[in-house]
């Protein structure tokens, strides 16, 4: 699920979507990335049955 | 009733609104009050990033001239608030605590919450700090300075909503309006020792306010004992057809309900994740609670941890998303702390956020199964009190915790799911007070609002005076 190279994975989809970089803003930028991407695989890895298992409605 | 100043601005909400409806005391004085203390402290504290002097002296003007006509100003006339900066004020810039929004254009119209106190009688005294855009647990903004905690000057305030917190905390208002995405109202009642009420998702009315995550955004409040808070919430209750997302519910008063018993109700102790990484002077005070409200059971929510993470995507995702153009054209204007985080959240992939909503469903499903056979569920507001003001991380059985990251810890699965809760304060002389959150199922805000009410009847919640107020 994480990208092989988390700075190279900043620099091309930063490009992609226009967003400016400062000097050394990948490295800043891919640090806060692997940690969402620690977040997601705690959730991603979990057996949804993701077919069947719809997206929410209004919360309450 | 005293004249003193001094005095006056130490008052609750309904206090101020009684002795104004009996003409006993004028709502200027009330105002003036505040502001003499706000001069007097907000150079100490940083609660206030714009003070409306003029605009509040004449409101309350026109309250007591209400008054002298004979009319009826509104429940919560002549009670000072304040209102996080990021809620609409009219011919006001909004800045959601941001230099990126310093020259916005102001506000064409008060936001709802705001619009709904004052149309209740109650003054507004001015804009109060937050941390950007509210992304943090801190209110320690890199362009406005931290707040800094009424209990002791050299602690955090917490955040996002930490200026609405202190500002209730030190006197500085009777009562605050904030927002809580992933438990920014929760944290700061918490480390400043007030009440605080997260509603339901969708209960209150967001128009007019600056959105962080649209998903799971809600208005809140905060005031310094619970019928105080009951007034708030049954003020902010107004049915708004310009909301889109409001639920379309009828206001369901509390303050009428709230010393009404509540016997043979199933409250229950969070334990598992919610004990984990809690200092033992936070699971003290959990405990103190549950044995105040005879919560003899404990149980786990599943997968809690997969929930708050699924949260912290979520809410960079939207964040970033939300951003996103001024992320492209002026990044430089950010918080680069907070930059970084926005732009992670928009290079998410899109299949990510998917499994995260999926989750989320589920994890409410589940959560509703607990709710079958419980009526309130307990857990800590925060895996520990205030910490000093830039103080990066906190020694935990885990290991070194990022202060600003884990201050949510308790709080995130709650909001993530749109429960409501009240939290209630804690304090002992020496310690930072702690904070308690009341949990309940969608729509029991009423509920909650009278478990808080008993214990703060029985002595254990009473939030005391800071010591930061002593001349």
């Amino acid at each position: 699920m994480i990208p092989v190279n988390l700075e190279d994975y900043v620099a091309q989809t930063a490009r992609l979507l226009d967003i400016p970089l400062s000097t050394g803003g990948e490295a800043l930028v891919a640090k806060q990335l692997a940690i969402l991407f620690e977040h997601a695989e705690a959730f991603a890895a979990f057996d949804l049955h993701a077919e069947t298992t719809p997206l929410p409605d209004f919360i309450p | 009733m005293t004249s003193r100043v001094a005095d006056l601005a130490d008052l609750g909400v309904r206090e101020i609104a009684a002795e104004v409806h009996r003409n006993r005391l004028t709502a200027e004085a009330v105002t003036v009050a505040a502001l003499d203390r706000i001069a007097r402290l907000n150079g100490k504290l940083n609660c206030y990033t714009r003070i409306d002097s003029e605009e509040a002296i004449a409101a309350a003007r026109a309250t007591d001239k209400a008054i002298a006509r004979g009319d009826d100003p509104g429940p919560l006339a002549g009670a000072t608030f304040g209102a996080k900066d990021l809620f609409d004020i009219a011919g006001h810039t909004t800045t959601a605590g941001a230099a990126l929004r310093a020259n916005a254009p102001p506000a064409e119209e008060d936001a709802a919450a705001v619009s709904a106190l004052r149309t209740s009688g109650a003054t507004l005294l001015g804009s109060q700090n937050m941390d950007e855009f509210a992304y943090g647990f801190t209110t320690d903004n890199a362009h406005t300075g931290p707040t800094r905690n009424p209990h002791d000057i050299t602690l955090i305030a917490g955040g996002s909503s930490g200026g609405s917190a202190a500002a209730v905390a030190a006197g500085l208002c009777a009562g605050a309006i904030g927002t809580d995405t992933n438990g920014s109202v929760r944290v700061p009642a918490a480390f400043c020792g007030v009440f605080g009420l997260k509603p339901t998702y969708t209960r209150l009315s967001r128009r007019g306010t600056f959105p962080f995550v649209h998903s799971f955004d809600h208005i809140g409040c905060f005031a310094r004992n619970t019928p105080d808070l009951a007034a708030l919430y049954d003020a902010l209750q107004v049915a708004d057809s310009r909301d889109p997302a409001q639920a379309r519910r009828s206001a369901d008063p509390s303050l009428p309900s709230l010393d009404e018993p509540e016997p043979d109700l199933r409250i229950a102790t969070l334990g598992g994740y919610f004990r984990e990484s809690a200092t033992p002077d936070v699971l003290a005070a959990l405990d103190a609670v549950a044995e105040a409200l005879g919560a003899i059971r404990s149980i786990e929510l599943p997968e809690t941890e997969r929930a708050r993470s699924a949260a912290f995507c979520l809410s960079a995702a939207e964040g970033g998303s939300l951003h996103l153009h001024d992320l492209r054209t002026q990044p430089q204007l950010y918080d680069f702390a907070v930059r970084d985080r926005l732009i992670a959240g928009a290079m998410l992939p899109a299949g990510l956020i998917m499994r995260a909503q999926r989750f989320r469903r589920w994890f409410r499903d589940r959560v509703a199964d607990i709710f079958e056979t419980t009526d309130i569920l307990l857990a800590p507001a925060a895996p520990f009190p205030a910490q000093p003001i830039g103080q990066p991380t906190i020694r935990m059985g885990r290991g070194d915790l990022s202060v600003r990251a884990n201050a949510g810890l308790y709080t995130q699965p709650i909001s993530f799911i749109g429960l409501p809760v009240v939290v209630a304060p804690l304090l002992a002389r020496g310690q930072p007070p702690r904070g308690v959150q009341l949990i309940g199922p969608p729509w029991s805000e009423a509920r909650l609002l009278r478990m808080a009410r008993r214990l703060e009847l029985a002595g254990l919640c009473v939030p005391a005076r800071p010591s930061e107020l002593a001349p």
